[in-house]
């Protein structure tokens, strides 16, 4: 049934409402594939075949009765950082390895609303923080591209990025905080996609760093994008961050006419040694866009290099309160001490993973009382520095175009230093800093025939200009990521 | 802003994690501070920290009980089973409030 | 001014006071919970995710608890920011589930700014207490300790319920330039009007045997009439005024010797030993927690309009300090008086109520709420906090009208009118008429009735009419005595008294 893994969102919903295939027959399908390829490249912490069925066979019963839901028996991967109820939800942490939590978060719970249909529960790095998905409890998940090469699939969303890639989910869900979709979907062949902070609800999904996470869908096609982000956004209540804002695209989006438009490209990227095959596919992209009729013009983020030092206190600020929780007194792990703090201790040695804990420690540096000025409050200024100079960047451009990555996937065993895994989010975090939409689309393929990406970044809430400027870079590189291309199989 | 051995220590332990000194030094904590110093030199005379990309006010709910007793929920997942049939968390003796 | 005499001379004494008082609402802070905990909910039965601070989980403000706060800043004469932030105050405990305390601490602006309440001073004027700010944050939960012989049990209900934290002002840069506590019964007389203003309100009950008002009491000392201050130390969670007099007095000699010793105060944290009435230090300044405070990145600034504080001002009730002022002015009770039937709006308005149109029934009703109807609060209603219990005879302001009028016109004494009362309390329904009717309760005020009698008591006493003419004249109460109980104590003392006195004179 390779067929029904290749098939693309859109189309899948074309025959599925046509009638020519089942909700059922393409979830087993994939539910097959999970079978045969799941432990091998560990995408999934937990799969839930019954409930796949189960969904199916609900959707099934709508199209039937001629009123199916928008995404009615699409089959996706839920990053598991997600609350699903009465599913595990671990966070790729062994704090949670055993936590089913009782509420439903707001974005699966729009995806069950919409009919979409859920496979399962996809790894990551623990609590999203890292840029390969080796932090996980539960193993690294593997990048199905060359899979004979052990690659990471990127982080934090490599196990959706991982699964999407491969054939074992179409489509499915990451969450962003410093570039932790689109980098991952940069390295696998997909589209990712991080929309406006705001856009999507963070009601329910495990907390990293509040004033950066960012929930959104990664897809092999940005049209898919676009339909899984249609199902994801919207305001919530239950978020006091969240925006009073909505995205919705039909059934694919409307084509944007290049001619019209100004792009934008960041001086300062200029200097970042990025590696041969990065450059010569981003400099191609650029010329067909030219060629194409759009205006290329070059604009200034003057402190957009430091964007990753501010995102490196921020972040871990945020986490290190946030995971202030994790405490072994109310769920998850308990490791019994001699007493209360000696019980505190002893369950978050053991709870939390090395990455996890570095990032809290360093948190914990930078907002005691005598850093707090120096460290954070300084890093808050500098991301103010840099939200502002986004935002005069759009008044001579409308959209901006940079690079994912500096290169394709690395292989899981590589032994980089903290800083130098940090450095792999150094074309992504300054638009989590700003709150601004950016997502990362496939520009072609490296000579070592692995695949890389560049991004479109946009003005906040300007999300679907800048899926559709995506689907015309799309388009020009031409970059075939059917699951069975690559994985071979 | 170098933080010593001690410092590092005490971080660990306001935010309860027991972690050796060899472990800590390890971890490369120091250098990864080290390098945050780089933001020192920005100079953000006057500028206002940006704390959250949410340009909204502050949401307020009306006063409503939206929420039924959930207690069978909230305890399902505790990690000690000692106090749920009386309908409690069950946590380590503290004798000093 | 209240000073302390030490070995070397005399002290003065300067009290900053953090009043917590719990918001009244229907439902948390941040969450939907219901926000009535009281003892006799079950354990952890009003506790949201939000509230367990299960993974994923957000607070959303509740915009009724920003209103109580605004209502009582506008108590306290203060200014309301129209921009304020909430930040987490992080430490671990297990009454504590988010690991961190969602406050508004000095760093961040709180909802309601610099004001002022007038109090009573200790040399019987009335004087000004600066107030710094008050601001909200979420209450813990509880944990018991007897419930298990090696583990604590935790009961969230109480968990993220609203807090409004009210502290008063020391301006260190302008010593001269201040209005602070400066004794412990000055302490008490602020905190008791603290919780006037917010019972008055309708802010909270601020009921400090419940654990609804709370204070951390901040004491230094310095020498009488100097003008710096000297280091202070924090006692904490204080619940009754007896406790914090005695804590304050307790602390401030303990500096004083210190001092007086050549030592130096450290800004210790303090706990107070109920048991004898000492402080001793819970956590030295060295130990100072780092609370690690940052802006809440769940929570947005909160922006308060001008809107909204209008419409709240417009709502305003007459508070306890003109209330007692008016009492005292145009009802010419005294101030204690005042100051009682003030403590809660139940009280003055069932008050109000009784004396009706008749200013002249305000003392006797006054006398009346104070000495009976306070002993049986549960039959009056005079306490919300107290559940209306109607299988009790439920006595209302025109009862006590009535009974008063009663005396007034001389159709009972006041002894028949206790007799009246206790029946009530007893449960007799009908009116105080139709209770008198029913049991007889006549008072006799007819001279030529009582006449009789008296000249009957007259003649059978010979002996005493015979001393009490010799000069004997202590004896008047043996006849009143007599008459009293030939008419079954329904003579009106006051006519016995007199007819009395003419006759055997
Ligand atoms: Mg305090
Ligand atoms: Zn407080």
């Amino acid at each position: 049934m390779t067929h029904l893994i290749n098939l693309t969102i859109t189309k899948a919903l074309q025959k599925l409402k046509s009638g020519e295939i089942t909700a059922t027959e393409l979830t087993q399908a994939y539910l097959d594939r999970i079978e045969k390829f799941g432990a091998d490249l560990n995408c999934y912490i937990t799969v839930t075949p019954e409930r796949a069925l189960a969904d199916a066979a609900a959707s099934d019963a709508r199209y039937a009765a001629g009123n199916p839901l928008p995404l009615d028996g699409i089959p996706i991967g839920m990053k598991d950082l997600f609350a699903t109820r009465g599913i595990r939800t671990t966070a790729a942490s062994k704090m949670l390895e055993n936590f089913i939590p009782e509420y439903e978060s707001t974005v699966s719970q729009k995806f069950i609303d919409s009919g979409a249909v859920l496979l399962g529960k996809t790894n990551l790095d623990e609590f999203a923080m890292g840029t390969t998905s080796k932090t996980s409890f539960f193993g690294a998940p593997i990048n199905p591209w060359q899979i004979e090469k052990n690659l990471t699939p990127g982080g934090s969303s490599g196990g959706t990025t991982s699964a999407v890639a491969s054939g074992l989910a179409i489509g499915g869900t990451g969450t962003d905080t410093g570039g932790s979709i689109r980098f991952p979907a940069a390295i696998t062949g997909l589209v990712g996609m991080k929309p406006t902070y705001g856009l999507c609800s963070r009601w329910g999904c495990v907390a990293f760093a509040s004033s950066l996470d960012t929930p959104g869908p990664i897809a092999r096609t940005v049209d898919d994008a676009a339909l899984l982000l249609s199902a994801m956004a919207g305001h919530d209540e239950k978020d006091s961050t969240s925006a009073a804002a909505n995205f919705y695209v039909k059934d694919e989006l409307p084509i944007i006419e290049l001619k019209k438009l100004r792009i934008g490209l960041i001086k300062e990227f200029d200097s970042v040694e990025i590696s041969n095959d990065m450059k010569r596919l981003f400099d191609a992209r650029i010329s067909d866009l030219k060629s194409a009729g759009a205006e290329i013009v070059t604009v200034s983020i003057p402190n957009i290099l430091d964007a990753l030092a501010a995102y490196y206190i921020i972040a871990p600020a945020e986490a290190s309160s946030n995971l202030a929780r994790y405490d072994g007194m109310r769920y998850g792990l308990r490791v019994e001490g001699s007493d209360l703090i000696d019980t505190y201790k002893k369950t978050r040695a053991a709870g939390f993973g090395e990455e996890v804990k570095r990032r809290m420690v360093v948190g914990t540096a930078v907002l005691s009382s005598e850093s707090y000025e120096v460290y954070f409050m300084q890093a808050a200024r500098v991301r103010r520095l840099i939200a502002d100079a986004f935002d005069r960047a759009f008044e001579q451009c409308d959209l901006i175009v940079c690079p994912s990555s500096a290169g394709t996937a690395l292989p899981l065993d590589s032994d980089l230093t903290p800083l130098e895994y940090y450095a792999l989010d150094l074309f992504t975090v300054a638009q989590n800093l700003a709150g601004i939409p950016a997502c990362s689309v496939p520009c072609g393929l490296a000579e070592n025939k692995l695949p890389l990406g560049m991004q479109v970044v946009g003005q906040k809430f300007d999300d679907m200009r800048v899926l559709q400027l995506a689907k015309h870079i799309e388009k020009f590189a031409g970059l075939d990521n059917k699951p069975t291309k690559i994985l071979g199989k | 802003m170098a933080f010593s051995k001690q410092q590092l220590q005490k971080f660990a332990h306001l935010i309860r994690i027991e972690i050796s000194d060899e472990k800590l030094s390890e971890m490369k904590i120091d250098s990864v501070i080290e390098w945050l110093d780089k933001l020192q030199k920005i100079d953000t005379t006057n500028v206002v920290p940006m704390l959250s990309p949410s340009a909204h006010s502050l949401p307020r709910r009306s006063d409503i009980v939206t929420e039924k007793n959930s207690r069978d929920s909230i305890l399902k997942n505790a990690p000690d089973d000692a106090g749920k049939a009386r309908g409690y968390f069950a946590v380590p003796k503290v004798m000093d409030e | 001014m209240f000073t302390i005499k030490g070995k070397t001379g005399e002290w003065e004494l300067v009290i900053g006071l953090e009043t917590h008082i719990e918001v009244l609402s229907n439902s948390k802070l941040f969450s939907g919970a219901s926000a009535d905990y009281n003892p006799t909910v079950p354990a952890n039965t009003q506790v949201s995710f939000v509230d367990a601070a299960m993974p994923g989980m957000l607070p959303v403000l509740n915009e009724f608890c920003v209103e109580q706060a605004i209502r009582m800043g506008l108590g306290l004469n203060a200014e309301i920011s129209r921009t304020s932030k909430f930040a987490r105050k992080q430490y671990f405990y297990p009454d504590l589930p988010q690991g961190y305390q969602i406050s508004q601490p000095a760093e961040e602006p709180p909802v309601v700014g610099r004001g002022w309440i007038e109090i009573m001073s200790d040399d019987g004027k009335p004087k000004k207490i600066f107030i710094e700010r008050a601001h909200l944050e979420q209450d813990a939960g509880k944990l018991k300790h007897d419930m298990n012989p090696t583990k604590s049990f935790a009961d969230y209900n109480r968990t993220g319920v609203a807090l409004l934290e009210i502290v008063t002002f020391l301006d260190i840069k302008n010593p001269e330039n201040n209005s602070f506590i400066t004794s412990p019964d000055e302490a008490e007389t602020y905190l008791r009007e603290i919780r006037d203003i917010a019972r008055a309100l309708d802010v909270s009950n601020a009921n400090m045997e419940e654990g609804s008002m709370r204070a951390d009491v901040n004491v230094s000392v310095r020498r009488a009439g100097t003008n710096e201050f000297g280091t202070r130390t924090e006692t904490k969670n204080m619940v009754s005024f007896k406790f914090i007099k005695t804590a304050i007095e307790y602390e401030a000699r303990r500096q004083i010797e210190i001092l007086e010793n050549g030592g130096t105060v450290s800004q210790d944290t303090m706990r107070y030993n109920q048991a004898d009435g000492t402080t001793s230090v819970m956590r030295s300044k060295e130990d100072a927690l780092d609370y690690r405070y940052f802006p809440d990145p769940d929570l947005l600034p909160l922006i308060i309009e001008d809107e909204t504080i209008e419409n709240i001002r417009k709502t305003m009730p007459e508070l306890p300090a003109a209330t007692r002022a008016r009492y005292v002015k145009e009802l010419g009770l005294t101030e204690y008086d005042a100051a009682r039937l003030t403590e809660t709006v139940e009280i003055s308005n069932w008050f109000e109520s009784a004396i009706g149109d008749k200013p002249t029934r305000a003392k006797p009703i006054a006398n009346w709420i104070i000495s009976e109807l306070f002993a049986h609060p549960e039959h009056c209603v005079l306490d919300k906090s107290l559940q209306r219990d109607d299988s009790l005879r439920i006595i209302t302001p025109s009862d006590l009208a009535e009974l008063v009028d009663m005396i007034a016109t001389n159709d009972v004494n006041g002894k028949m009118a206790k007799d009246i009362f206790i029946k009530m309390l007893d449960g007799e329904n009908g009116s105080p008429k139709q209770i008198a009717e029913k049991f007889g309760l006549k008072q006799m005020s007819d001279n030529g009735a009582i006449e009789s009698v008296i000249n009957e008591v007259i003649a059978k006493n010979a002996p005493q009419v015979e001393q009490y003419k010799s000069g004997k004249v202590g004896l008047i109460g043996f006849f009143v005595g007599a008459v009293m109980k030939a008419t079954g104590g329904t003579a009106n003392p006051e006519i016995v008294n007199k007819i009395l006195k003419d006759k055997l004179s």
